[in-house]
């Protein structure tokens, strides 16, 4: 089932037109990957699909429904992980999480939020102030953030910049259970291997356009055929 | 060379009849002489600049509305010329009242109040020149359109009840209007608002102009970018 | 959502109260303000009296300015502001509870502000302390009304700080001497019908720009 339709999406800053006509579908529990160097659009398009960036023209679909109809709705339905953390670091663990679900309208207890700690092995930190947390630790705690409202799209901006390989396992694990979790997941990524592990399918875009989709089984011809394409 | 508009010739010739009407028509005025024949440009760019803003008013609500460009280059527009015409307020307001109350400079309440007008739609300009065009841009500056006129009239409010508490040093001006004074006043009224018009007209003609510099720049760009990819 | 503005001030609160240094800037930056004032006049000099209200007033609104930034400013650091965003229909609420914050906050500094000014200055009361008190309370409470939807602005477009007084100082002239006189009518006393008149002139800009601020908000905070 397709759950997200972009269809010929244009965005401009000024004289600098950032996305030309893109047109792509996402499946419901479908992991895409974005691969692209940089200034190709990456993030211009995920700010465009989360709602924070207004695009110039084109259309978006969210289950069949013109997205800029049905916002709030959608708003409901996803989350996002940018390379900022969106966390409060002068906060607790706990308190930025009661926060953010209370923000939902859930009203999360103490103890389901300990759960979820615990899940990312994050329990025996509850009390610190995120500010003292390493990278590794607040890219875990905001992957909780964004799980809160139990989204069933979740976007992803370059997770994995800034962690060592011990975090980057971590990570990658956390995402796989994503994946297990039939969540839709559109992640902008530098690292090709962890793009090869996890995605169904690979775009890969050079200025503001998408230059090839790769499906999975096909994914052997990436590194040799489609990435000198976009990386030139 | 274009063809001059049938609204400019008309202008034109009705600034020379203000003009005329203004300095050899109207009568002197008994008590203050030469100088009180500044009035008629004085009040009708005070006039105008408040007409200039309610133009930036209704159309920086139509932008919100309807999202179009043009609504929000009026707002722009409109904007300028009248903190031009506040800014001719400001200085023909003290040229006025130095010979007559001997000083430059009075916290009168009508020129106060100018004042603040200016310092508001100045602001409005300040605030438009610090950030880059985009749409969200137009929007914002809309909403601070907005709200800055809401602010007008309590603006008006508090500074004629604040010069009142006080002991007023100056008396109303009363200016005795005779019959030839009002007709010179409302021609010049009417010369001045033909004239924001024709301002407003041109100005949007620049800006349309530069919009479409840029959108032809852009196909440029696009064009070469295509042989480009195609090389 | 009147719900989540509660929790956008209360989460305010207690990240400025464990932080505490933003309020003690904005606290001493007061302080010092008011203490410059002073010497602006001849000891014992009795223009004082005329000047004390208008100094309060001012030193309340360049503090309050320091307030108001720093209530976006705490999301800004955080990049927590798109979070906010992504929130279902969150733009009311942030409006709310920020107004909220920025009140509170105002409030927590005048109370200590206040009577270092009466000391400071020997200011005594014709009328009743309330009046004064109630004074301050609708004046803050158009101060933050307009303060939040500008101060929002200038965190959508990183505007400098000499640009938020800029857009903001012009449109609060009318509250500046509603608030400067209604002090004055305190100290030196006064008709209760003029008061009455600056009472309801500050009423109408905390209706008409909480409104304003209420309807227009979601056009400042909205998606970019």
């Amino acid at each position: 089932m397709e759950i997200l339709r972009i269809n010929k999406l244009q965005k401009s800053f000024g004289k600098n037109r950032v996305l030309k006509e893109i047109s792509f579908t996402v499946n419901e529990g479908e992991f895409l990957t974005l691969i692209g160097p940089n200034g190709a659009g990456k993030t211009t398009l995920l700010n465009c699909l989360t709602l924070n960036l207004k695009w110039d023209s084109g259309d978006v679909f969210y289950k069949g429904e013109n997205l800029k109809k049905v916002k709030e709705k959608f708003k409901k339905n996803i989350n996002y992980i940018s390379h900022n953390l969106f966390l409060y670091e002068q906060l607790t663990p706990i308190e930025n999480l009661l926060f953010f679900s209370q923000a939902y309208n859930l009203n999360k207890g103490r103890d389901e939020i300990d759960k979820l700690l615990k899940r990312v092995n994050l329990l025996k930190f509850k009390g610190k102030k995120v500010a003292t947390f390493s990278r590794g630790m607040k890219q875990r705690l905001t992957i909780l953030r964004a799980l809160l409202n139990n989204p069933e799209i979740i976007f992803l901006d370059e997770p994995f910049t800034g962690l060592d390989i011990k975090a980057s396992e971590i990570l990658s694990s956390l995402l796989f259970q994503l994946k297990k979790e039939n969540r839709s997941v559109i992640m902008i990524t530098h690292n090709i291997t962890q793009a090869k592990n996890l995605s169904d399918r690979i775009l890969g875009l050079y200025r503001g356009k998408i230059s090839f989709q790769l499906e999975r089984e096909n994914f052997h011809q990436l590194e040799e055929t489609f990435l000198p394409r976009v990386f030139k | 060379m274009k063809k001059v508009s049938k609204l400019s010739i008309l202008t034109f010739f009705l600034l020379i009849i203000s003009l005329y009407m203004v300095f050899l028509y109207a009568p002197e005025e008994k008590v203050m002489g030469e100088i009180q024949r500044i009035f008629y440009f004085h009040v009708a760019s005070a006039w105008l600049s408040l007409f200039a803003y309610t133009v930036t008013f209704i159309s920086s609500i139509l932008y919100l509305i309807k999202k179009k460009r043009k609504f929000d280059i009026i707002s722009q527009s409109s904007a300028e010329i009248g903190v031009f015409f506040t800014t001719f307020v400001l200085i023909s307001g003290p040229l006025w009242a130095r010979p007559i109350w001997n000083t430059w400079w009075t916290w009168d309440p009508r020129l106060t109040s100018s004042l603040a007008l200016w310092l508001m739609f100045m602001a409005y300009l300040i605030l438009r020149a610090n950030i880059p065009d985009s749409p969200k841009k137009f929007q914002v500056a809309s909403v601070y359109a907005i709200i800055a006129y809401l602010d007008v009239p309590i603006v008006f409010f508090s500074i004629r009840w604040w010069r009142t508490i006080h002991p007023v040093v100056i008396t109303k001006k009363h200016i005795n209007l005779d019959p030839q004074m009002l007709q010179t006043l409302i021609v010049s009224t009417i010369t001045f608002t033909l004239l924001y018009i024709i301002l407003l007209r041109e100005d949007l003609k620049i800006k349309n102009l530069n919009l479409k510099l840029e959108k032809l720049s852009n196909e440029v760009e696009e064009i070469l970018e295509k042989k480009e990819l195609e090389e | 959502m009147k719900n989540f503005s509660i929790k956008i001030l209360k989460k305010d609160l207690l990240i400025e109260f464990r932080e505490k240094t933003s309020i003690i800037n904005s606290l001493f930056f007061a302080f010092v303000t008011l203490i410059i004032f002073n010497f602006s006049f001849h000891p014992g000099s009795n223009s004082i009296k005329e000047a004390v209200s208008g100094i309060l007033w001012i030193v309340i609104f360049f503090s309050g300015v320091l307030i108001l930034k720093r209530g976006f400013e705490i999301e800004k650091e955080n990049h927590t502001f798109e979070a906010l965003l992504l929130i279902p229909d969150s733009h009311t609420s942030i409006y709310m509870g920020k107004l909220l914050s920025s009140l509170v906050i105002l409030l927590f500094i005048e109370l200590i502000l206040f009577p270092l000014w009466v000391i400071l200055f020997n200011v005594s009361f014709q009328r009743s302390i309330l009046f004064v008190i109630f004074t301050i309370l609708v004046v803050d409470v158009g101060f933050v009304s307009l303060g939040v939807v500008l101060s929002a602005i200038s965190l959508t477009f990183n505007l400098k700080d000499v640009i938020f007084t800029i857009i903001f100082f012009p449109l609060l002239i009318p509250l500046f001497i509603g608030a400067v006189k209604l002090t004055e009518i305190s100290i030196i006393g006064g008709e209760l019908s003029s008061s009455y008149k600056w009472l309801k002139l500050i009423t109408s800009f905390d209706i008409i720009f909480f409104w304003s601020g209420y309807l227009l908000f979601k056009f400042i905070t909205e998606e970019r």
